[in-house]
């Protein structure tokens, strides 16, 4: 039992009660009856008193249902409460996870997760910092949400209000989870760098408790180490049995033979522990165009080799091909009704079929040269780095794709790249050497460059060893380190595959005839060539504007318009996007009576986040946080009790004094 | 309602010898007569050889002539037939004293009944059954404003109406005097006789020296105890709460907070007090009356004191 305002109590009980026993002792409501004698009383007064000294106050009624009543009242103000377990460092962290997973309806009553993490979180502020009726504690209290960032709601506070109204003002989001940040962030308010204040000891001030109200679905647990002092105390939140079933996955593409038509592509997730059958439904600019005929059933999830990791059941979807000459809305739904709405729906923009313009630069490049004619191009340009080191200025953005064979420029302008055994002016990769017969180990085969393409047979010669740094994606890796990497910049996006063709036995291989269209489509349609780029909550919506374009406004789907930041360069970037679904860019462009805007698609295809049973434990690099599903700040209050019983009591006293004097 | 009550109810005054005693108290009063036990067990001649001559015409008894009994006693008529000489005896005459002490003090003029207005038809009660036997009636008064006061000698019915206006002009309120009124009328005593004092004995400075003057010095001794039902039972009469007691007499204070055991400890001294009363009486041969002013009249008169010996 812990008290909030003991002091309180005690200040009223040293004020209430010497004076109430004064009232008995000194007598003040004596009335005055007169007597034939008093010889016989006094007498008997005498007695008493030397019979039983105390009896007066064991046998008063009314002073005990009196004392009683101040007993009660003091107690009430000291508010005594139950299964406090406030902070012994006197700062705490609250981080509530406001990630997709918290948007699940998993609770009896059909609210969040977020909701009833945030009531958990104010619950246990009002603990930490004083829930009754008057405010105390000097508890400091730091709100802090994270997803698949970090932010500061309220800086650390000794004021329960502040820190409630922080709780409150958190948002749902539709990112993923991530937890690193929030630690680091905590760190930076915590950690003191005054070094005046680190005192003779040099230990400065203890680490905050970081308190996790969250579902345990968190993506980077394992690249969190706690520091010697630090805590953590998790709050589950949400059941450890609730299903989901996700789409994790959604593509949409013209046969290269039949531009006019559409195949659209969809990979489905069973999180359960049960198959589950579902109906797809595809929607084309809302209207539907097709059911899957029969339900498809999703397996359910198995157990994975790592201990307590889980795969979930994968189905994959192919929609027949549909004739679509114009550009579309493409939305594939499931129709089944699970606790995560978010992850039912996903969403692409087709824009209209055309075909790309593409240019290989390099020296005897026939190889590539030999395939790419053999492509439905709008337009191929070969050349030599030389020439196209003439044309870079000029030419910027007349090619949809650029290929180069063995050389790249010294600076990259903006657009997208097939780079193949080349490392200038890629600073994200840095080379230490050079690598001779390998293969390929591993390679994310679900990546649409693999799509027909297995690397199974690939045998490299010769190849340099890199490291990567930066915003990459290792696509590939052999023996010898990353083999094929996705670097993205702003602006640019370039596909490097580490060795020359000529120095492995892929040059034959079909699977290099399949990669050849694919990277060259993937990266066509990562420029918006074919298909409208479909981000991820979290990622930020970045486009080229015609420059000089004014009033960009971003229409979220919750119906918001916000304002985004647009350069001089045409360069307009917004984000990160916190929801999944439909985000419309609109800008007056110069010289243009109308508004043009684009559509971008923003689709939950998380399969962690989707995974939303939640997780009584935190398994961090090192640390294993066992998490409660109680909440830690369910105190009950005593002192309305109190009071209540120290009316009745009143009442008694008032018939006893009554039946008494009446 | 009672003296406890924070609005007590005002006293009635006697204003007239009737308001005392009625017509029908004293047509049953009549029959009733004041008896000195110990005049009747001392006075029969010949039961103990006393030199006092029976000098009433009241035949007794005979029996035979001893030497040295007086001649003028002896029953001729029956020496003529039988030859014997027989003394007649007589039962001797008493001219009974009846004095009747009132205490006037302040403690008697509370309760309901009133204790002093209860006394004060009392002893008219008493009196006028003294006056109705022929018996020399004495009143006094004690503890009154007025100091110790006196009617007395007064006989036959005819005076009863002096002794009622000498009651309802008593002076009342002051503090006891006990001890000096009992010397007082032991010194000044006139003849044998039955001295009833009519009083609630609660003297602080006690009551054993006052009765020691009077008791056994010719005196057959009655003490009626006069108490108020508020006094004798206070708990049942609604005596509550965190009073400060004033006492009628010296004003003197005392504090309580009435409680069960305040109460029971209260019963038991008053008992204690009046069982030794009683017993103080009862060692000198003093008839100890204790009177609940919520008695009837009538029924005190015709039924206790009967019982009591004190009337006939």
């Amino acid at each position: 039992m812990s008290w909030l305002t003991p002091l309180t109590g005690v200040l009223v009980a040293a004020f209430v009660v010497p004076p109430l026993l004064l009232l008995y002792f000194l007598k003040l409501r004596r009335v005055r009856r007169e007597i034939p004698s008093t010889m016989l009383w006094r007498r008997s007064v005498e007695d008493v008193r030397a019979n039983a000294p105390f009896q007066r106050i064991r046998y008063s009624v009314l002073l005990l249902l009196q004392l009683l009543i101040l007993a009660l009242l003091a107690l009430a103000l000291a508010q005594p409460q139950f299964e406090g377990t406030g902070s012994e460092h006197g700062r705490t962290v609250i981080a509530i996870d406001h990630s997709a997973s918290m948007n699940a309806t998993d609770s009896p009553d059909g609210r969040s997760r977020l909701e009833l993490a945030k009531e958990s979180a104010i619950a246990r502020v009002q603990a930490l910092h004083g829930g009754g009726i008057f405010s105390g504690g000097d508890e400091q209290i730091m709100v802090v949400a994270f997803a698949d960032g970090a932010e500061v709601v309220a800086p650390f506070t000794d004021s329960s209000r502040q820190a409630i109204d922080a709780i409150r003002s958190v948002p749902p989001t539709d990112t993923r989870t991530t937890i690193k940040k929030a630690i680091e962030l905590a760190r930076v308010f915590t950690t003191s760098t005054d070094l005046e204040s680190l005192g003779e000891l040099g230990s400065g001030q203890d680490p905050a408790v970081l308190e996790v109200f969250s579902d345990g679905r968190i993506s980077d647990l394992d690249e969190v180490a706690l520091r010697t002092g630090e805590q953590i105390r998790y709050t589950v939140v949400g059941s450890a049995t609730t299903a989901n079933v996700g789409i994790t996955q959604i593509a949409a593409e013209r046969p290269w033979n039949r531009p006019n038509m559409m195949q659209v592509f969809a990979v489905i997730d069973n999180h359960g522990t049960e198959p589950i059958e579902v109906d797809v439904e595809l929607r084309v600019d809302g209207a539907a165009r097709a059911v899957t005929p029969q339900p498809i059933t999703i397996p359910a999830r198995t157990e994975a080799t790592i201990p307590g990791t889980t795969l979930s059941g994968r189905e994959q979807v192919v929609f027949v091909p549909f004739e679509q000459p114009r550009g579309a809305l493409i939305e594939v739904r499931l129709l089944h009704e699970d606790d995560l709405v978010v992850d039912n729906t996903a969403q692409l923009v087709v824009p209209a079929p055309r075909a790309l313009d593409v240019a290989l630069v390099g020296e005897d490049s026939f190889l590539l040269q030999s395939l790419l004619e053999g492509m439905p191009l709008e337009s191929l340009d070969v050349m030599t780095p030389a020439v196209y080191s003439t044309l870079i200025d000029s030419e910027q953005g007349a090619w949809d794709v650029v290929l180069f064979d063995g050389w790249t420029p010294e600076v990259l302008p903006r657009g997208q790249f097939l780079v193949f055994g080349s490392l200038e002016g890629i600073s994200e990769l840095a080379p230490f050497g050079a690598a001779e017969r390998a293969f390929i180990r591993s390679a994310k085969d679900e990546h649409p460059i693999f799509r027909y393409v297995t690397l199974d047979d690939l045998f490299i010669w010769k190849m340099p060893k890199v490291t990567v740094d930066g915003d990459v994606e290792i696509l590939a890796e052999s023996i010898e380190g990353p083999t094929m990497v996705l670097v993205k910049r702003p602006g640019i996006e370039l596909l490097w595959v580490a060795f020359d063709i000529l120095d492995s036995t892929w040059w034959h291989q079909r699977s290099f005839a399949n990669f050849i269209p694919n990277a060259i489509e993937f990266l066509a349609a990562s420029g918006g060539a074919l298909v409208e780029k479909s981000l991820l909550p979290g990622e930020p919506i970045t486009m080229s504007l015609p420059v000089g374009s004014r009033s960009v406004e971003v229409l979220r789907p919750d119906g918001v318009v916000d304002e985004g930041f647009l350069g001089t360069d045409g360069r307009f970037s917004w984000g990160p996007v916190l929801q999944a679904g439909l985000h419309e860019v609109s800008w007056s462009a110069p010289g243009a009576s109308k508004r043009s805007s684009v559509v971008v698609a923003v689709n939950m295809l998380d399969g962690l986040e989707g995974q939303i049973d939640s997780a009584d434990e935190l398994n961090l690099s090192v640390e294993r946080i066992t998490g409660t599903r109680r909440s830690r700040s369910a105190l009950v209050s005593v002192w309305p009790w109190l009071l209540v019983a120290g009316l009745l009591i009143l009442v008694l006293e008032w018939y006893v004094y009554h039946r008494r004097v009446g | 309602m009672n003296s406890f009550a924070p609005d007590p109810p005002k006293v009635v005054r006697p204003t007239r010898v009737d308001d005392l005693i009625d017509s029908r108290l004293m047509a049953r009063l009549q029959r009733l007569d004041v008896v000195s036990r110990k005049i009747f067990s001392g006075r029969i001649q010949g039961e103990r050889r006393s030199r006092r001559r029976g000098i009433s015409v009241e035949f007794a008894d005979f029996r035979p002539y001893v030497h040295g009994d007086d001649l003028r006693f002896v029953d001729w008529n029956i020496y003529g037939r039988l030859d014997r000489l027989f003394m007649k005896i007589f039962l001797e005459e008493e001219d009974l004293s009846v004095v009747i002490a009132v205490d006037t003090s302040a403690s008697m003029d509370w309760g309901t009944p009133n204790k002093f207005e209860y006394a004060r038809r009392l002893a008219m009660a008493l009196g006028y059954i003294g006056l109705s036997n022929q018996n020399r009636v004495s009143l006094c008064a004690f503890g009154g404003t007025g100091g110790l006061q006196r009617l007395n000698n007064l006989r036959g019915r005819r005076r009863t109406r002096e002794m009622g206006q000498w009651l309802l002009e008593l002076e009342y309120g002051g503090e006891s005097t006990f001890e000096e009124t009992m010397k007082t009328l032991a010194h000044s005593r006139m003849g044998r006789g039955v001295m009833i004092v009519l009083s609630d004995f609660m003297f602080k400075e006690g009551y054993e020296a006052g009765l020691r003057m009077v008791a056994g010095r010719g005196f057959d001794l009655f003490v009626s105890q006069v108490l108020a039902p508020e006094e004798l039972d206070p708990a049942a009469q609604g005596m509550a709460g965190d009073l400060r007691l004033v006492d009628l007499e010296d004003e003197a204070e005392t504090e309580v907070t009435v409680s069960q055991k305040l109460l029971r400890t209260y019963k038991d001294n008053l008992n204690r007090y009046c069982g030794a009363l009683r017993e103080y009486c009862i060692r000198r041969d003093v008839t100890h009356m204790l009177v609940d002013t919520s008695t009837d009249l009538d029924v005190l008169l015709i039924e206790y004191f009967r019982r009591r010996g004190l009337l006939r």
